[in-house]
């Protein structure tokens, strides 16, 4: 195979969730001289967006998502010590920080979120679910986070999205993160009353707001 | 102690009136709720009280549906946890908030773990007994059985081993997923549905509560595959009054009859479809489909959309799907899980246009 077979094939197996033909693809990289950088920007991201894509237009569904980001790490798993031994790193967009907030317990929404961003190149650090506001502020300054997610799917849970805007506020640390919120009840209008930086009403949308944001910022 | 009325056979003539409307043209479209959280701020309780509490549980929550004018009397509590934590799944209990699994803990790490799925012990595992006791009181207070709860094979399975590991089991390994279903379906559920029978001779409907098993958690081919089988075999054990109405996501396909096919696989005697599916197809849709498969339509108005709407939007809304799926009846309308949080003034609304729109001469 040439590159562009190799990195096609990269492609199409995370698209196709093949597990097995994500790693011989990833394996194929490596033994033809490929970049691995190249082999996850041309071959695997590329792949992911595919996915990404359609889940937005409903053509496939969170099993896809799964099954690619499976395929995706299966690969990363051969192609990551070439990385981490030529001391490359690959670019990041910027990082986000993703927590569901104080007494909501779900963690659906705010795990694909996750794979959506990290597939489109965002650093991603998810402290999970029931994170408290002060815990997730404090997460966020110790990873130097650009956004703060925050999810809540039940309205009981809504008010502590506005409860992490309103402290960062009081804490004078508000323009140090853009918040972006979402969660089943969650509405743009809800946003724009509690003064979040943005909303998505998918996980793609939110990527596209996150980069929106991020080239505002410059 | 809050005290309660000790009669609430008022609600027969809504019973009567749901009843009608699932066959032909009642009086009046009728309405029905879940609003477990609100009735609960609406008591001026805490969650680890009126969760544990069938007194509450139930003359409560019928006390506060009387009072917002509601059709139908219905138990409601938190129905997803029931099962799982009598096999000894934790459930993360908080003042504010109803119950709930704790999803950084599930029961079923590893194939060892599957033994842990087993009959229970009816008198003493987790709240069972107390399930009978509400169930038992609502027939007390209302003279009527209820509709009896259980939570449907998916999203139990999904409440213990954890929703992505479920999903990635069924893609990759699914023998140990076929164990898994088989296990909860054979060995759980369908004894301790068996058992509410026996209790309950009178109970017409059993309901599988099922939100899990929804577009995009799963793919039609999950449903297809793992989802409607199982519930067509607690139907073949346990009999034709068990069925699950509750998946959403028809408005993420192409074709969303393909899943209102499957819809009415695990629900066979009417279609019940809710927001956002609703709201984004538009009600023609479901009450064509309804009426094309000869069988009886619920539509429900979403949960958020009652919680952060104006009361004019919700009348509005209310209105048009009664014009348009209560033609010619068998429709009713359903109040989608009312939060804490949402203005009663809301819910006063979508009653009141319930009850002005919703007439038939």
């Amino acid at each position: 195979m040439n590159k562009q077979e190799i990195l096609e094939q990269l492609a199409k197996a995370v698209v196709e969730g093949d597990k097995n033909s994500a790693r011989e693809n990833a394996q194929a990289a490596v033994d033809e001289g490929l970049d691995p950088l190249e082999a996850v920007d041309r071959g695997l991201s590329k792949g992911m967006a595919v996915v990404g894509a359609n889940f937005e237009s409903g053509e496939s569904f969170l099993p896809e998502l799964l099954m690619a980001a499976d395929s995706f790490n299966a690969a990363m798993e051969i192609l990551n010590p070439l990385i981490e031994a030529n001391k490359q790193k690959i670019s990041k967009l910027g990082t986000a920080l993703l927590a569901t907030v104080k007494g909501d317990m779900h963690n659906i929404g705010k795990n694909i979120v996750a794979t959506v961003l990290e597939t489109n190149g965002f650093e991603v650090v998810d402290i999970g679910i029931d994170q408290s506001t002060l815990n997730i502020i404090e997460a966020a300054q110790k990873h130097k986070a650009d956004f703060i997610g925050l999810s809540s799917v039940m309205t009981t849970t809504m008010p502590y999205q506005k409860e992490v805007i309103e402290t960062l506020s009081e804490m004078g640390l508000r323009e140090k993160f853009f918040v972006l919120v979402g969660g089943g009840p969650v509405t743009q209008k809800w946003a724009d009353e509690i003064g979040a930086d943005g909303y998505g009403d998918t996980a793609v949308d939110a990527v596209g707001v996150a980069k929106k944001l991020l080239e505002k910022k410059g | 102690m809050k005290t309660f009325k000790k009669d609430y056979s008022s609600f027969q003539k809504g019973l009567g009136r749901l009843q009608t409307a699932m066959n032909g043209v009642p009086d009046r479209v009728p309405v029905f709720v879940q609003m477990h959280e609100f009735a609960m701020k609406e008591l001026g309780m805490n969650a680890t009280e009126f969760f544990a509490n069938p007194d509450l549980l139930v003359g409560g929550y019928l006390s506060v549906l009387e009072r917002f004018g509601i059709d139908v009397p219905t138990v409601d509590y938190d129905v997803y946890n029931i099962e799982a934590e009598a096999i000894g799944q934790t459930v993360i209990y908080s003042e504010h908030d109803m119950p709930d699994v704790d999803r950084s803990d599930p029961l079923i790490k590893s194939r060892d773990d599957l033994k842990k799925i087993k009959k229970p012990d009816f008198a003493s595992d987790g709240r069972l007994a107390t399930v009978v006791e509400i169930n038992n009181l609502f027939c007390e207070l209302v003279g009527e059985t209820p509709t009896l709860n259980f939570c449907a094979p998916f999203s139990l399975a999904a409440n213990i081993r954890g929703i992505e590991q479920l999903i990635m089991d069924i893609l990759i390994e699914p023998d140990f997923a076929s164990e898994l279903f088989d296990r909860i379906t054979e060995e759980l559920l369908a004894p301790w549905i068996l058992y509410l029978k026996e209790k309950f001779p009178g109970a017409r409907s059993i309901c599988g509560n099922d939100a899990t098993s929804s577009l995009p958690i799963v793919n039609t081919g999950i449903l297809r595959d793992w989802i409607v089988p199982y519930v067509q075999r607690l139907r073949e054990i346990c009999g034709p009054e068990i069925y699950v109405p509750n998946w959403v996501g028809e408005s993420h396909l192409k074709n969303p009859e393909e899943m209102l096919e499957l819809k009415l696989q695990a629900c066979p005697n009417f279609l019940e479809c809710q927001d956002p599916d609703v709201a984004e197809l538009g009600p023609a849709v479901y009450k064509n489909y309804a009426e094309k498969k000869g069988v009886p339509l619920i539509l429900g108005v979403g949960a958020a959309f009652l919680a952060l709407s104006a009361p004019q939007e919700i009348s509005a809304r209310v209105k048009h799907y009664i014009e348009v799926g209560g033609q010619n009846g068998r429709f009713s309308l359903y109040l989608c899980n009312i939060g804490a949080t949402t203005p009663a003034e809301n819910i006063k609304a979508a009653v009141d246009a319930v009850h002005k729109h919703g007439a038939y001469s």
